[in-house]
């Protein structure tokens, strides 16, 4: 954690993302216009005097509507991949400690998940059951569990075998209390890596499905859907285009960055290269 | 080795059956009567008797598991059935369109190749160079960009601004080649990007790793020039990797034509999958989905055993 907070890189990148939070929940005191409110006299505004992103199709504030969107985009990203760790944290503690029936069970699954092309499977889920928010965040966070759960059952399968293991075992420690206790900690940094690099890519997929109609409905706002709806009118304006797109850029860029810097802090061998 | 190998095919083809039931079960606890479908939905309002003979007619009167075995021994004889909306066979329109999206993946995989791996080698090479974490930034950029963003920004760049290219679209290669070639330029260079970041990445950490091996030091201390020990001593070891990476990168591109062929218009495979789940047209979604799953599968057993092939560890296990 110390590490981290030296690093340049990853300092930058916890402060955007930050903002772009602290920005989302505010963005009701930080801007006048309401989001959703259509003014046929303030179509294609460019940013400036009253807009501080400018406008689009429908003379919509673009600001507002830009955080707006980034609460749901994130949050949808964040329960996904709380989703995905949890469930992949407990199959692969689970697959990599009793080994034999478990592990073979877990590994097949993950071998089958791992069969479809993800946006494939989410565009099937969502276009048959409905494409609530709810729904999206159960689609991304699956379809990412069998990453989790084989990053995390690597991991365990050193772990087992450390002599901390060995000495709760030979104490008498149940199985369950080892798995918390002796290996939970232990698998939990390379988890926080997966969690980084996994919202990176939920706000993808997330914006991706958006983008091919498949997210929220409107009136719900969505970074995905906004480029979606404005694409057609880039040759008129291309702010209401450019503003939800580099903001996916960026959101995406910053989780990975952060997820990298992450892995290099807490690999040992990277450490020593660098000095 | 042939035991891998056999293991490895046999593994994929009890997948590949799998994933098959799981099509065929899925779509068939949905809501909605594929019957009703065929005679123009709910709003059509059919008299009983024609939903019957139509139900008759797909097999839907007949109990679960008999509707699944006559699927599955059609779909092992290539029969995929009938389009529910225009009774047209879902096989021949779907080698259509897979052709299409397979006319994008092939010319992105070779851009990537081309143009990632000469790339990495040279960041690998010139590391002092300020061009090495430009290209890697760069790299980095391209994992972050949404391929929806980055067509996005050529259309825009290409197509409406200098206006160059067609922004969307799809000509025949036959009725117009040379109308074929632009099309596909901007959806094709749009989906190569990813690919060619990770392999110009890969390609970069390989290099570095072997040019650092002592078998390298070996061959320049006995007077072999540099240009010989990286091309044919260190860069043959590194693509070994390199290899892998873009075999299970192939499989990840057929995911990003989902988004490609949206943004240029371009009507491959995955435009009919959308199309046909809108319309809920059962037999077409079913074809498609299992398409797309035998092809991945097969990509990602080529992948594993060109790795099994290349490194003799994995064998053994």
């Amino acid at each position: 954690m110390r590490t981290l907070l030296k690093n340049r890189r990853a300092i930058l990148c916890v402060g955007f993302l930050l903002l772009v939070i602290v920005t989302s929940f505010l963005v009701n005191y930080l801007t006048p216009h309401n989001p959703q409110t259509v003014n046929g006299d303030a179509r294609f505004l460019p940013p400036g005097k009253g807009y501080l992103m400018g406008t689009d199709e429908f003379g919509r504030d673009l600001f507002g509507r830009v955080f707006f969107g980034a609460k749901l985009t994130l949050g949808i990203s964040f329960f996904s991949m709380l989703l995905a760790s949890v469930l992949g944290i407990v199959l692969g503690i689970v697959a990599g400690y009793y080994r034999g029936f478990f592990e073979k069970l877990i590994m097949r699954f993950i071998d089958i998940t791992l069969c479809f092309p993800p946006i494939v499977v989410a565009i099937f889920v969502v276009s048959f059951f409905g494409s609530s928010a709810v729904h999206l965040i159960c689609v991304i966070g699956l379809l990412y569990v069998p990453r989790v759960a084989r990053v995390v059952y690597s991991s365990v399968l050193t772990v087992r075998e450390m002599q901390h293991v060995e000495a709760s075992k030979s104490m008498g420690a149940s199985n369950l209390r080892i798995m918390l206790i002796n290996i939970f900690p232990n698998i939990l940094a390379p988890a926080v890596v997966q969690f980084s690099l996994g919202m990176g890519h939920a706000v993808l997929m997330e914006s991706g499905l958006s983008f091919l109609g498949l997210g929220p409905a409107p009136p719900a706002i969505t970074w995905g859907r906004m480029v979606q709806q404005s694409a057609r009118f880039m040759d008129i304006s291309y702010f209401p285009v450019l503003w939800p797109s580099l903001l996916i850029c960026l959101t995406i860029l910053a989780f990975n960055i952060l997820g990298d810097v992450l892995r290099d802090s807490m690999d040992p061998r990277l450490k020593n290269l660098e000095k | 080795m042939k035991g891998f190998l056999v293991k490895r095919l046999l593994i994929s083809v009890v997948l590949v059956w799998v994933v098959a039931t799981l099509v065929f079960f899925s779509l068939h606890m949905l809501p909605g009567d594929p019957a009703l479908i065929a005679l123009g939905g709910a709003e059509a309002n059919p008299d009983p008797e024609a939903l019957a003979a139509m139900q008759k007619k797909l097999g839907l009167d007949k109990p679960i598991f008999m509707q699944y075995t006559d699927w599955m021994g059609k779909v092992i004889r290539g029969d995929l059935g009938r389009s529910l909306l225009n009774d047209r066979p879902v096989g021949p329109d779907l080698r259509l369109r897979l052709g299409r999206t397979l006319q994008l993946v092939i010319p992105a995989t070779i851009l990537a190749i081309l143009v990632g791996i000469p790339m990495g080698v040279f960041a690998a090479t010139h590391r002092s160079s300020f061009l090495d974490p430009l290209l890697s930034s760069i790299a980095l950029l391209g994992f972050s960009t949404p391929v929806f963003v980055l067509g996005l920004l050529f259309v825009w760049l290409f197509g409406l601004l200098l206006q160059i290219l067609p922004a969307s679209g799809y000509v025949a290669f036959k009725a117009d080649p040379i109308g074929f070639v632009k099309h596909l330029t901007l959806p094709a260079i749009t989906l190569s990007f990813g690919m060619l970041a990770t392999v110009m990445r890969m390609t970069r950490s390989c290099v570095l790793e072997q040019l650092g091996a002592d078998y390298v030091r070996t061959a320049r201390s006995k007077g072999l020039t540099y240009k010989i020990v990286l091309y044919k001593h260190a860069l043959r070891n590194a693509l070994l990797p390199v290899s892998t990476v873009i075999a299970l990168q192939i499989g990840l591109m057929f995911g990003g034509s989902v988004l490609v062929e949206s943004v240029y218009n371009w009507p491959g495979i995955n435009n009919f999958l959308i199309t046909s789940i809108n319309l809920r047209d059962y037999p077409v979604v079913q074809g498609v989905l299992l398409v797309i799953s035998i092809l991945f599968i097969g990509i990602n057993l080529i992948a594993d055993v060109t790795y099994g092939l290349l490194n003799p560890k994995v064998r053994i296990e």
